[in-house]
Formats: structure tokens, sequence, C-alpha cells
């Protein structure tokens, strides 16, 4: 395949966010869907657009695992490496926006790395058999992987929301 | 009553994931099972608690530098062979396509084997050498810097009339200019000048300086400090962290 601009326009941003969204670090996440996009490329991966996107998605997911292999836990890059923060107008949304920025990282943290990928490749629309192909589980169990990856990080999201609150009032 | 489905049983019936005999069972259910109509409600409410708090984790990308990166890597690099990829059964079809094809060309007089033969003499003879990667020259020129004690001072100078400028405040941690090929750029710590070519110019500002601003041909268009801000230029639009900017004069289009 050569490289189509409005093929990387639509999809280069979602493969980020996804990696972002994944490692905790922007810089990683860019550098992830770059080198996706470069294997596409380079191995002349074709075929329907959702096809190509699954594949894209695959494999970022694989060079991520393959980085997260030989790299210190991801505990320590948070702490050294605070993610970025969207744009805050005052004091007070600063904090608060902080706030939901790290929760949501936490709580994706607290979840089991598969039920992670799976969560967040839902969220970016994929199907559930396209979900079972890019993480490599049977189609027929993604819905109870799902249904307990959502649980559990709604969970942790509203245990850290009221931790904070409590903390507030104080 | 039918038994209970299970949580991920609802989980893709809700996602219209189910099969259908599974969807009806399921749906027969629901009409008449009050605690299960309780786990939807459990597990609607988990799906949009985790929607509403990734929003907080969703970055801006800066598309054209991308590009030009990927296209720089490649530019050097060989291709491997190519993939197919799609639906499984797509790549099944092809598979016996391409098996009776070799089964056909396989023998002697075989019509298939003749139609191969020739399409060969002309991939061999007539096909053109793979075009090369795009050039990244095409690409506007850029340069970025990191803040110098939590500031950032960009200066433009030559802009002509009409030029278009795009100051936009970004989550990376450095400031960037990019403008037109041929542009010259002069940068310090958390400074950079850029002698412009062309009339598009995109500056980036990192959400977390401090101070900053940017200067065109002597004037301050944009400003930002701890209480916000400022713009003195003439702003033409508001985009969220995006502000456009437009000199006087030029073609409007």
């Amino acid at each position: 395949m050569s490289f189509d601009d409005a093929l990387f326009d639509r999809l280069y941003p979602r493969l980020v966010r996804y990696g972002w969204r994944l490692t905790g670090d922007r810089d990683e996440a860019e550098d992830v869907a770059q080198e996706a996009f470069v294997r596409m490329v380079q191995r002349d991966v074709t075929g329907s657009e959702d096809g190509v996107r699954v594949w894209l998605f695959r494999t970022a997911l694989n060079v991520v695992r393959d980085r997260a292999r030989v790299r210190s836990n991801r505990e320590r890059l948070l702490e050294e490496n605070p993610p970025d923060l969207p744009a805050p107008d005052t004091p007070e949304e600063v904090t608060e926006r902080r706030g939901d920025l790290v929760r949501a990282r936490r709580a994706l943290e607290a979840l089991d790395p598969r039920d992670r990928e799976i969560l967040l490749l839902r969220q970016e629309g994929f199907k559930y058999r396209e979900i079972a192909e890019a993480v490599e589980v049977a189609a027929s169990s993604v819905g109870t992987l799902l249904a307990r990856a959502q649980r559990r990080f709604a969970e942790t999201y509203r245990r850290l929301e009221d931790g904070d609150d409590a903390s507030r009032e104080r | 009553m039918t038994t209970h489905p299970a949580n991920g049983e609802l989980r893709a019936y809700l996602d219209g994931e189910a099969g259908s005999e599974d969807a009806r069972r399921i749906g027969r259910h629901m009409e008449e099972c009050a605690p299960c109509g309780v786990r939807v409600s459990e597990l609607r409410s988990a799906e949009a608690d985790v929607s509403r708090a990734l929003v907080a984790l969703d970055p801006a990308v800066d598309i054209p530098a991308a590009r030009a990166r990927v296209r720089r890597r490649l530019a050097g690099a060989g291709r491997g062979t190519r993939r197919l990829v799609g639906s499984p059964l797509a790549r099944a079809a092809l598979l016996v396509l391409a098996l009776a094809g070799g089964a056909a060309a396989a023998i002697p007089g075989s019509p298939v084997r003749a139609w191969l033969g020739a399409a060969w003499e002309r991939i061999a003879g007539d096909s053109p050498a793979p075009a090369p990667a795009p050039d990244a020259q095409e690409e506007p020129a850029g340069v970025r810097v990191e803040p110098a004690a939590g500031a950032v001072r960009i200066v433009l100078l030559g802009a002509g009339p009409g030029t278009r400028i795009r100051v936009r405040v970004v989550e990376s941690p450095g400031a960037a200019v990019f403008a037109g090929p041929g542009t010259r750029f002069r940068s310090g710590p958390g400074s950079v000048e850029a002698r412009l070519q062309g009339d598009e110019v995109r500056v980036e500002i990192p959400r977390d300086a401090l101070r900053a601003t940017v200067t065109v041909n002597g004037s301050v268009f944009f400003r930002k400090t701890a209480e916000g801000v400022e713009l003195p230029g003439p702003v033409q639009d508001t985009v969220e962290s995006e502000f456009r900017f437009r000199l006087p004069g030029g073609d409007p289009g």
C-alpha cells in the first residue's frame, strides 16, 4: 500500500489516543502509531479500510507489548512523566482536570492488561470479532471480558472520585 | 422464566453483538425479569462512566508533523511482501482461487497457463519501478524548542499581506513553528525566530508554558500568561485551543 494521506489523517489520531490510553506516555503513543503506519507501508498491507484499521491497531498493540517487556512498570512512568493536561483556564480547573486525568489513568492501570486492551478497543468502536482478532481471544468471550473491564474501571474511578471529594471536604 | 443471561451475554446483547437466536432469547427474558433490568442499567451506567472518564485522555495530535515524520522514515526504507487483510472469508476465497489457478496453470496446454505466462511477461517487461516515497520536503519546514524557565518567545518576520497564522495551545512540552518551504529559522533557549516563506504559518505553544508570546512583524499577536491568553493581533477565529490570525491584504480566499 502506498502512503495514503486520507487514511493516515483518519486513523493516526485514533491510534495515538489508543496508544496514550494504553501506555500513559504521549511520546510513546505517537511513536507507536508512526511505527504501525511505517510497517503498514513497508509490508504493503492492503485490504478494506476496516481490515487495515484492525491490522494497524493490532500492530500498535504488539509494539506496545514488545516495548513493555523491556521497560519498568507503569507506576514509575506515571510518577516520572505525568501525562499532558488539557487546557486549563483557572487554577481550580487545573486541579479539577488533573484530577479527571489522573483518575482515568489510574482506573485504566487498575485493569488487567488484556481487559484494558479490550476496553480501549471497544472505546474506539471496534466490533467484537475485530477485538477478538486484535487481542487474540475467542469472540464469544469478548462480552464477558468487556463487561468485567467496564465494571472494574467504573468502580475504581468512582472510588477515586469519592476519595478526592472526601479529602476536599476535610 | 428462562435462565438469567450472564453479564457477558447481556453486554453483547446491548452492543448488538449477540447472535439472532441469543438476542431473541435474551429479549424475551428481559420482558419478564426485573432483576436483569437492573443489571442492564448497571452495565449501561458502567459503559457511560468509562466513556465520560476517558474524555480526559484524548490528546491533540499534530497530524501534518506526524505525517512528515512517517514519510521521512519511509523515504530510505524498502518494502516487504504484500499482505492482504480483511475478513477470513475474503482471504479464504482468494486462497481457493490461487490454489485453483495454480492447479490449472500446472496442466500443460491449459489456457490459464498461457494467460499467466503472457501476464508474467507483461509484468516483467513493462512494470515501472516502485514509486519512491513522497518527498518529505513538500511538507512545511518546522522547528521545535523547549521552553526556557517556562517561557517561550516566537518571532515571525517577513509575513506578507494575507498571511494566515494559526497559534495552537498543545499538550506537548515543546513549542514549534511550521511555515512554508524555504523559511529560515533561528532558535535559542525557549525562542524561535522565523523569516517566513509562504502564506501559512502554524505555531504550537505548550499548555504548560508559564509565559509565551507570538510576535508578527514586530507586533504581539498572542500572549499567554498565568492569568490566561490575550490576543492583541488580528484574530479571525478561535476554535477550541486554536487561535487563527490573518494579516490584512492579500487574497481573501
